[in-house]
């Protein structure tokens, strides 16, 4: 297939999956430029594993098109797209060793000639930092080192596009967060367009360069890891990506006014109407008096329930006026003067708050 | 006394381990005897007249069990071959079958396996009959096929299906075209339940009688059914002989290859 280097890695246009008369993924559109680190998250069932075996061509779009470097995809066979996944699973060959596996592509698709494939296996194997283990069987490995391997051998035909199938689930924490850091600078190391797929929201804050939100099988927001966590769309992505609190009420596009706590200044420009004001718990500054907070804050008045120590920070319960609760989360230093059970006001710069309306 | 301190209802270890000791026992001896009976310088079987080869002379000077010994092998290669291949088909076109049909397919694949061979034996002889065909070699092959398939199937089948799906899916997106993946992905990761399928079968062909009964024309007949014939005329130690041949054959090839992957197959004992 010849691809536009200048055409989106992926275009996804208006894409959709039945399967047995409901939506798995529904009008999804989307662009993902080339040599970015996309991520795809959402919580399980959402339809990302589906969006993405509809772009490696293991299932048709029941609806939409999907194009790859601007060729439309349609009836292209999965083994003839200039792609690769890792496999959730790897799927190494269980039959082939190491370095069987990592060439396995270059034999299939007659990359090199055969005198050559003895050192790209080598190359490819260094990049994962695995020098040295092509003798060994698969069996013999750990989970990391079969990621590693999963990974060479996926990139070993130098794809425009690897798509990895939550490519850490697997592996316990420590791991992860090593192999976070390794996966983005494999990425930068050979510049092919990264798209993964999880459904842990630090994995994608970390590793991407921009992520697609999905909830229901519909993407919900398309945005740089800052951009979805400092600017979410909906109280969807406010609460899936972090924690938030919400306070219902009605907003003007200047204030919103909850009912029984009164009206609170929000950035200029918001929504008008029925709205939700959503505002990050590290946001919130607690303090005993209303004296003490600083001026142009949105304040509210609240009973303090309790505050827990976390290391960095302490997390301070409230109850407010209307009965909900509202969680803060200042540094250690700032707990003077409260105590459990007694009254508290939290604050926050309106600037720090959202107006959200779905 | 251990006893008190094992309360769990189980035979002592003793115990089990001389129950193990005396099975093995029970299914060896059979085959102990016919060893040292083939050695026997004897006219009948069963009564001991000193050590000699003689038996093992007669048996090669003896065309129509050789004959017939050849038969065997020949239908136990070919429907064994073939049984397999069929097991194999069915498990690579069972993946393209929705659940229902999946069910279907699966259930008419193992109904012989409940049929009483007999049926299936006056069944194929009527369809033979119907058809006009001569009886011989062909006949023989499919009343063997439709004894060994269905065993063909459930090995490969449930191998098949053991297979992690994403390895298949691994090779296409590496590249691989549909006979490709089946080269160099499917069929070398069923490779081990390919040859237990293929010697089950061989040893199911090999020792069957029943279906051969109603299969087998003149001249096409097997090595069980003239051991079978000779019991009237009274068995000799070339039997004897004949069957250490079989024993020794067998246990060459057991331990050259089988026994290991047959295990595995059968057992799930995989160590792999
Ligand atoms: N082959 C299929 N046949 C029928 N339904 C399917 C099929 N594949 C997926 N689905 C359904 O589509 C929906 C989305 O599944 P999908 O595997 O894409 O979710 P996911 O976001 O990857 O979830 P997870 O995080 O648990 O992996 C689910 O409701 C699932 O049951
Ligand atoms: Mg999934």
């Amino acid at each position: 297939m010849s691809t536009n280097p200048t055409a989106p890695a992926v275009r996804l246009d208006r894409v959709g999956k039945v399967f047995g008369g409901t939506h798995a993924v529904r009008d999804v559109t989307l662009d993902i430029r080339q040599n970015e680190f996309f991520s795809i998250l959402g919580p399980s069932g959402c339809g990302k594993t589906t969006l993405m075996r509809m772009i490696t061509g293991f299932e048709e779009p029941s609806e939409g098109t999907v194009e790859l470097g601007g060729v439309p995809a349609t009836g292209v066979p999965a083994h003839k797209r200039d792609l690769n996944m890792l496999f959730q699973s790897y799927a190494l060959f269980p039959h082939l060793s190491v370095a069987d596996n990592v060439a396995f592509e270059l034999k299939v698709r007659k990359l090199r000639p055969r005198a050559q494939i003895g050192d790209a296996v080598r190359e490819a194997l260094a990049l994962v930092r695995l020098d040295g283990y092509g003798d060994r069987s698969v069996a013999q490995l750990s989970g990391g080192q079969r990621q590693r391997v999963a990974i060479a051998r996926a990139l070993i035909g130098r794809p425009s596009l690897l798509l990895l199938d939550e490519p850490l689930g697997a592996l316990d924490k420590k791991l992860r967060a090593e192999m976070q850091l390794e996966l983005k600078k494999i990425q930068r190391e050979v510049g092919v367009t990264f798209v993964t797929v999880t459904h842990d929201q630090e994995e994608a804050l970390t590793m991407s360069d921009r992520i697609a939100v999905m909830n229901g099988g519909r993407v919900v927001q398309v945005d740089t890891p800052e951009g979805v966590y400092e600017r979410p769309a909906s109280r969807f992505v406010a609460s899936f990506i972090g924690t938030s609190n919400f306070l219902s009420g009605t907003s003007d596009g200047r204030v919103v006014a909850v009912e029984g706590l009164g009206a609170l200044p929000v950035p200029e420009g918001g929504a008008v109407g029925e709205a939700h004001l959503s505002v990050r718990p590290e946001n919130v500054g607690v303090c005993g008096r209303e004296d003490q907070v600083p001026p142009g804050h949105a304040a509210l008045r609240g009973v303090l329930q309790q505050s827990v120590y976390l290391g960095s920070a302490v997390r301070h319960h409230l109850t407010l006026g209307d009965g909900g609760t509202l969680v803060a989360e200042t540094s250690s230093a700032d707990t003077a003067g409260l105590t459990a059970g007694g009254p508290a006001w939290a604050h926050w710069r309106p600037e720090a708050s959202r107006v959200l309306t779905e | 006394m251990s006893g008190r301190t094992r309360l769990t209802g189980r035979l002592p270890d003793t115990v089990t381990a001389w129950l193990a000791r005396g099975v093995i026992v029970f299914l060896y001896v059979p085959i102990v005897v016919v060893v040292v009976l083939s050695f026997n310088d004897s006219d009948v079987t069963y009564r001991w007249a000193g050590f000699s080869t003689r038996w093992y002379g007669v048996l090669a000077q003896d065309t129509d069990l050789l004959s017939a010994l050849r038969v065997s092998a020949e239908v136990g290669v070919v429907s064994a071959t073939l049984a397999t291949a069929g097991g194999l088909l069915a498990a690579m076109g069972m993946g393209r079958l929705g659940p229902r049909g999946r069910a279907l397919f699966s259930g008419s694949l193992f109904l012989p396996l409940v049929i009483p061979e007999i049926v299936l034996g006056v069944a194929l002889l009527s369809v033979f009959g119907t058809l006009k065909a001569s009886l011989g070699l062909t006949t023989l092959v499919l009343g063997h096929l439709v004894v060994t398939l269905p065993y063909a199937a459930l090995i490969v089948l449930g191998a098949h299906r053991a297979l992690d799906p994403a390895l298949e899916e691994a090779a296409t997106d590496l590249g691989c075209g549909g006979w490709q993946r089946f080269r160099l992905v499917t069929v070398p990761l069923l490779k081990q339940a390919l040859l237990a399928s293929w010697l089950l079968c061989f040893t199911i062909s090999f020792g069957n009688i029943v279906m051969s009964t109603f299969t087998s024309g003149v001249g096409t007949t097997t090595l069980p059914l003239r051991v079978y014939s000779l019991l009237k005329t009274g068995l000799t130690p070339e039997i004897n002989a004949l069957g250490t041949l079989l024993v020794l054959f067998t246990f060459v090839i057991i331990l050259g290859a089988g026994l290991r992957q047959m295990r595995r197959v059968l057992v799930g004992d995989g160590t792999d």
